[in-house]
């Protein structure tokens, strides 16, 4: 009965179109109120969850990935993206799948990533004649690699959801080897598109450009390897990681790259900070909200009903998988990923399954929602940057979206993909 | 900051609301810096000072907690937070608008229960000492009584202007630069 009165609730708000935060919290506050327990408890797991150690790094990044973005550091990885495959069929779409592959691996943030690669290549490949829905349609797609590579906030936020028991850096090395094979299938998928539709490379630069480009980019891609190796070795947290990456990229963008003004840094923190008040209210609701579905044994009833449908470890994680990207469609990432991840988890791990395994195949089927109409923040950026309609975009879109589903699908079937490069590490 | 609102009153003057609309981002702003800092002394003082300090962990805790409250204060004044209006944008005028006006409330009835149970939970833990720093455990629940206050008031003046307002139309372009700012 609560139960029912806890979902229909839920599902009744979001459908009039109130915020996340707040269906989440009014129907755990009614349930609450059906069972006749203390409101107050609700707010106690509101304010745990709000303010939580795990969840420090996430605002963090996101204040680092604000300031690469204003602060020149994607200038700098574009330039040498376009030296080393600029030449590719489809030349500057092959440059935004490696820029944002490189870009991604310094702000971990899809967003972050279309606006910076987005910004400055989609209006060059509409100049150079390709069309607006290739150069939207490319970099959107190649924006969901930062989404598998540290500093991934997702993959944190997936950590987090997950009661904070799995490792982010075991999460961080698994998502490497899937966002590889992502870029890979992008890149492939930009040259078959880009030959049907006659769009020539780009002249190569030659060695000294390359070299020259390179040690221009060398100070912020050198970032990743002090969050990477820095959490990896055990010198630094992750929360003290973030902390670092946001000290290092205001030095770098300030003294050396010298873009960053203060207009520029007001902006960045203006954006952080109401970026990380969205995330984390939503996951202080759903805090409470997941705290109630516990009492209800909700995790429970969720792995008995799996286990009436699916009889193995594929069949309910194809499933599973199936209902993310339904969810997907129509739920932002950050809510999807914290409301889904108490119910999915326990089943994925009833039937075998590796915690990091099942964290990579949810932020994919996740991140796949970015870019698909109604709701895809992702695809609604490349095609406000590209000036062409969302529904025109998506048109040309399917041949990326059969790339980003094959590679789902190694991830799903194949776990040494993600789980080989953790287990070697340790 | 608040040049971005676009909300300045009708006259084209900042409003008592707008003032705090920017107090909020400021505050939310200085706390997120605050947090960087006390992590960086954190990191100097294990490693230059070969000394851990215990009072860094919650303290950043504290101002995460304004950071977040507050910039949820701003996001509720914006209306940027995430959800999914599309549906509701689908229906015909007066049901939009009764929608809206319920979405609004429960945002404003959010922010009142927080910042209510938010401030009794202050009072309660206030004599009792925060671990790991010389502060009272009461702290942590106080940018939630403060915040939910902010959020009820920017809902509740979003659920009034919304009365006198003309019937909205498609807000499809809103929701979409709401999702792109967002995440």
């Amino acid at each position: 009965m609560a139960l029912g009165v806890l979902f229909a609730v839920f599902a009744g708000l979001l459908l009039i179109g109130t915020p996340v935060a707040a269906a989440l919290a009014v129907s755990t506050l009614i349930a609450a109120l059906v069972l006749g327990l203390p409101e107050i408890a609700l707010v106690q797991q509101m304010t745990a969850n709000l303010s939580s150690v795990s969840l420090l790094a996430i605002p963090l990044f996101v204040f680092a990935g604000e300031l690469m973005l204003r602060g020149g550091i994607s200038e700098r990885i574009i330039s040498l993206a376009a030296a080393l495959v600029g030449r590719i069929k489809g030349g500057l779409g092959q440059v935004s799948v490696v820029a944002s592959t490189l870009f991604g691996g310094v702000s971990g943030s899809a967003i972050a990533d279309v606006s910076a690669v987005g910004g400055a290549l989609i209006p060059q490949m509409i100049e150079r004649g390709y069309q607006k829905d290739f150069a939207v349609n490319v970099t959107i797609s190649a924006a969901l690699i930062a989404l598998l590579v540290p500093p991934s906030h997702n993959m944190i936020l997936f950590s987090a959801a997950a009661g904070g028991g799995i490792s982010i850096t075991d999460l961080f090395l698994a998502g490497i080897f899937p966002a590889l094979l992502l870029a890979i299938a992008i890149m492939v998928t930009t040259y078959l598109v880009a030959r049907k539709r006659g769009y020539e490379g780009e002249p190569f630069p030659g060695f000294p450009v390359v070299l020259r480009r390179l040690v221009s980019a060398i100070p912020g891609l050198l970032l990743v390897g002090i969050i990477f190796f820095g959490i990896k070795s055990g010198i630094f947290t992750a929360i003290e990681s973030a902390t670092i990456a946001v000290i290092y990229a205001v030095l770098i963008t300030v003294l050396v790259y010298r873009k960053l003004k203060w207009a520029d840094f007001i902006h960045a923190i203006s954006g952080a900070v109401q970026s990380t008040g969205r995330i984390l209210f939503v996951i202080g609701a759903a805090g409470a909200f997941g705290w109630l579905m516990a009492y209800l044994q909700a995790p429970a009833m969720a792995v008995e009903a799996m286990q009436a449908v699916a009889h193995d470890k594929t069949m309910v994680l194809l499933l599973m998988v199936f209902a993310l990207l339904v969810l997907g469609t129509f739920m932002d990432m950050a809510p999807l990923v914290i409301i889904a991840t108490p119910i999915f988890l326990p089943v994925a791990r009833a039937y075998g399954v590796d915690p990091v395994h099942f964290g990579v195949i949810m932020i994919l089927s996740c991140g796949i929602g970015l870019l698909t109409p109604p709701v895809g923040s992702v695809l609604f950026i490349g095609a406000a940057i590209g000036k062409i309609d969302v529904a025109q975009t998506v048109k040309g879109l399917w041949p990326f979206y059969i790339a980003m589903l094959v590679v789902l699908l190694a991830v799903v079937l194949w776990p040494p993909l993600s789980l080989s490069l953790p287990a070697w590490a340790r | 900051m608040a040049e971005e609102t676009g909300k300045t009153g009708e006259t084209g003057r900042k409003g008592l609301l707008d003032w705090l609309e920017t107090a909020s981002l400021v505050i939310a702003g200085v706390s997120l810096i605050a947090v960087v800092a006390v992590q960086a002394w954190q990191v100097f003082a294990r490693y230059v000072l070969n000394d851990s300090p215990s009072w860094t962990e919650p303290l950043a805790l504290v101002f995460i907690a304004v950071t977040a409250m507050f910039g949820a204060a701003v996001g509720a004044r914006r209306e940027t937070h995430f959800g999914f209006p599309l549906l509701a944008d689908a229906a015909p005028a007066p049901i939009r608008a009764v929608c809206r006006a319920l979405s609004r409330l429960a945002m404003a009835g959010l922010g009142g229960g927080l910042s209510w149970y938010g401030w009794v939970l202050t009072i309660d833990a206030w004599n009792v000492p925060m671990a790991g720093a010389p502060l009272p455990t009461g702290l942590r629940f106080l940018p939630v009584a403060i915040g939910g206050a902010v959020i009820a008031l920017f809902a509740l003046e979003r659920l009034v202007r919304g009365f006198s307002e003309p019937a909205p139309t498609s807000e499809a372009a809103p929701a979409a630069s709401a999702a792109a700012e967002a995440a």
